[in-house]
């Protein structure tokens, strides 16, 4: 307990899991915490509108076209035209219930105290709390973290009713699955579920003003995602601005192309990135200002520029990762209680739930060359793995990078299905600071995916004991023949 | 949407035109507070609409059938009875309706529960949005009553909606009564 003139040591604005995981830590250091949630249950956009049911429905499209894969052409899966997305998440009211109730119980188990209503600073330490029907109840707590999360960020050049061009918190209200759709952007919401309608059917578009989607990423990985999304029917362009987006008010979205060209679809979905939800908190009143770009700067404890106030989540911007922020609310509190001046590992995996799924932790190989100099690569297809065929799954990479010299491990980028579960066993490598060798000589179950990293650690051996070049110079280095490895 | 505002020319009930023109002014002007409020919580716009559009359907028909079997028989039926038999039977003559003209269950779930939306086995929220709609379509037809800035209602609570939301939807009521009245 450190606080004793407030009504509470911590108060948490937002409920998502940066917010959540920053409430539990608050009490389970031994604070008073108040929680505050907009909604009627706890968890935020990414249980109302993102995480939750996006996943549900991918999951169900990676089940269709598994089975259809898998049976070998023996059962033919095909659906009607009229149907209904609701159809493919018929278990989401129990998915989302059952992550309400958990992160529910955590928070009770926590003794965390929950209030709904609408969150506004009148202070740097005083809340104002409305609730839905006007009143306002006040809340003083020593500190105070922001966890409000975001909202699409809406272009004003596209008219988006949620009806027929649509946002990334309305696209799953759509009751038929359209025919066609047009996706604007390339980032990580717009390439999972542009990869997801594709799997079901849907003719999809991807628009981007980039030349690839997902530049964050090795392009070793955004390869295999694109060679996937072809093949599903999809098409992305690039290197293309888009002038305006409205409805024709019979039956298409139209998308007018800087140039002339007009694309037509049934739907559009509109995924040009999110804005923090800071706009309404009355930010001023704490001393606080948001950055051009609209986010609280913080420093790597997550503390504003107003001591006493941490942010946490999406209200500071990118990685924007649920895993990033539970971590970021751990970390924000640990210093609030204990002035903890070394932040906890910041080794933090990526996952993003396309079809093929893809996940990352540590460098990629671009940042090792440049943070390096250099890096030895090892990779292995997954069509060299018995598993993945036997999966029907063997398009996909794993992909390990180590320092010039072919040692340490700095990063494992993954694309392929169960990508982002397969990415905890490089990340646990990287915690206990094993050598690329570690992997070559750990016995694996066979079949399984792990495999990979023994193909991958054997590739960057045999470069090794080659003497081959470090890459930065010649990374078209063909795998080693089927065989050699055994 | 063509054919829906032709409906009101469709049915020519001797006795009834008004009861018949006041059940389609008040269902267009739910439909589109459903939409409204749909188009706010992030639920299917087109579904809200629909479902404000056709929670009445079984008036007029009923309207329609009664004066029509009144006339063609030698039952002295008075205009209060047929009155309060059409509005005892409208909503399970609109799910009969919806079902019979095949479109979706859920629409005619939703329907069924548009006085006791908590009772709905699932589209809860969907039947909530109904029933708002149509207390505010009543509201803002009531040329006695000005539109409030604000509302109480139990539904309110249900849809989480907050004052400022609140606001926004009945900032629309003089735009969506002019669409109505251009209409019918």
């Amino acid at each position: 307990m450190i606080a004793t003139n407030y009504d509470y040591d911590v108060v948490v604005i937002g409920s998502g899991p940066a917010g959540q995981n920053a409430a539990v830590e608050a009490a389970s250091l031994g604070g008073r915490v108040l929680i505050i949630e907009r909604e009627r249950h706890v968890g935020g956009a990414c249980v109302q509108y993102g995480t939750i049911p996006s996943k549900t429905l991918r999951e169900t499209a990676l089940t269709l076209t598994a089975f259809r894969r898998r049976s070998g052409g023996i059962y033919e899966i095909s659906h009607d035209s009229q149907l209904s997305i609701s159809s493919l998440m018929t278990r989401l009211e129990e998915v989302v219930r059952a992550h309400q109730n958990a992160t529910q119980q955590c928070l009770d188990m926590a003794n965390v105290e929950r209030a709904q209503g609408k969150a506004l600073f009148i202070s740097p330490n005083e809340i104002a709390i409305r609730d839905i029907a006007g009143n306002t109840t006040i809340a003083s707590a020593h500190h105070v973290v922001v966890a409000t999360g975001s909202r699409p960020r809406n272009p004003p050049n596209a008219d988006v009713d949620h009806e027929n061009i649509f946002d990334s918190d309305s696209v799953l209200s759509m009751i038929y699955l359209p025919s066609s759709m047009v996706v604007l952007g390339g980032g990580v919401i717009a390439c999972e579920y542009a990869s997801t309608f594709a799997s079901l059917g849907v003719k999809v578009t991807i628009v981007d003003k980039w030349p690839s989607p997902l530049g964050f990423l090795d392009s070793d990985l955004v390869d295999v995602l694109l060679k996937q999304f072809r093949a599903n029917g999809g098409e992305f362009r690039g290197d293309t601005v888009v002038s305006s987006i409205d409805w024709d008010g019979v039956s298409a979205a139209r998308v007018f192309l800087e140039g002339g060209e007009v694309l037509t679809a049934d739907k559009a979905l509109i995924a040009q990135g999110r804005i923090a939800n800071l706009d309404k908190l009355d930010i001023e009143n704490a001393g606080l200002e948001a950055t051009d770009r609209g986010l609280l700067a913080v420093n790597e404890f997550c503390q504003t520029a107003v001591p006493n106030i941490y942010a946490v989540g999406d209200t500071i911007g990118p990685p924007a990762l649920a895993s990033a922020s539970m971590e970021q609310g751990r970390r924000a509190m640990r210093h609030a209680f204990s002035g903890e001046l070394h932040s906890s590992s910041s080794l933090i995996p990526a996952g993003i739930f396309t079809i093929p799924e893809m996940a990352t932790v540590g460098l990629t190989e671009q940042q090792v060359i440049e943070q390096h100099g250099a890096a030895m690569v090892g990779k292995v297809d997954f069509g060299r793995l018995a598993r993945a065929h036997i999966m029907a799954s063997s398009a996909g990479v794993l992909k390990l990078v180590a320092e010039a010299t072919g040692h340490k491990l700095l990063g494992i980028q993954i694309a392929g299905n169960g990508a982002t579960e397969l990415v905890h066993l490089g990340q646990m490598a990287f915690l206990n600071d094993m050598s690329v060798d570690t992997f070559a000589t750990t016995i694996f179950n066979f079949p399984t995916m792990a495999e990979g990293y023994r193909l991958a650690a054997l590739d960057i051996i045999h470069r090794r004991d080659a003497g081959a070049a470090s890459t930065g110079s010649n990374r078209d280095v063909a795998l080693q023949p089927e065989g050699s490895l055994s | 949407m063509v054919l829906i505002s032709c409906q009101a020319k469709v049915f020519k009930v001797e006795g009834f035109e008004e009861c018949v023109r006041q059940s389609f002014e008040k269902s267009l002007t739910t439909a589109a507070f459903s939409q409204e409020i749909a188009r706010l919580r992030r639920l299917n716009v087109e579904d809200a609409f629909l479902c404000g559009l056709l929670h009445d359907v079984g008036r007029p028909v009923l309207l329609q059938a009664l004066s029509d079997y009144r006339n063609d028989s030698e039952v002295d039926a008075a205009d209060d009875d047929i009155l309060t038999t059409a509005e005892e039977f409208r909503i399970p003559l609109a799910c009969r309706l919806i079902t019979s003209w095949e479109l979706p269950e859920r629409l005619a779930v939703i329907i069924q529960h548009q006085q006791t939306p908590a009772e709905t086995p699932e589209f809860d929220q969907q039947a909530a949005i109904l029933n708002l709609a149509i207390d505010l379509a009543n509201l803002a037809l009531d040329a006695d009553t000005e539109m409030p800035e604000q509302l109480t209602h139990p539904m309110i609570g249900v849809l989480n909606l907050y004052p400022d939301d609140v606001a926004q939807v009945l900032s629309q009521h003089a735009e969506m009564l002019d669409w109505v009245r251009s209409t019918i």
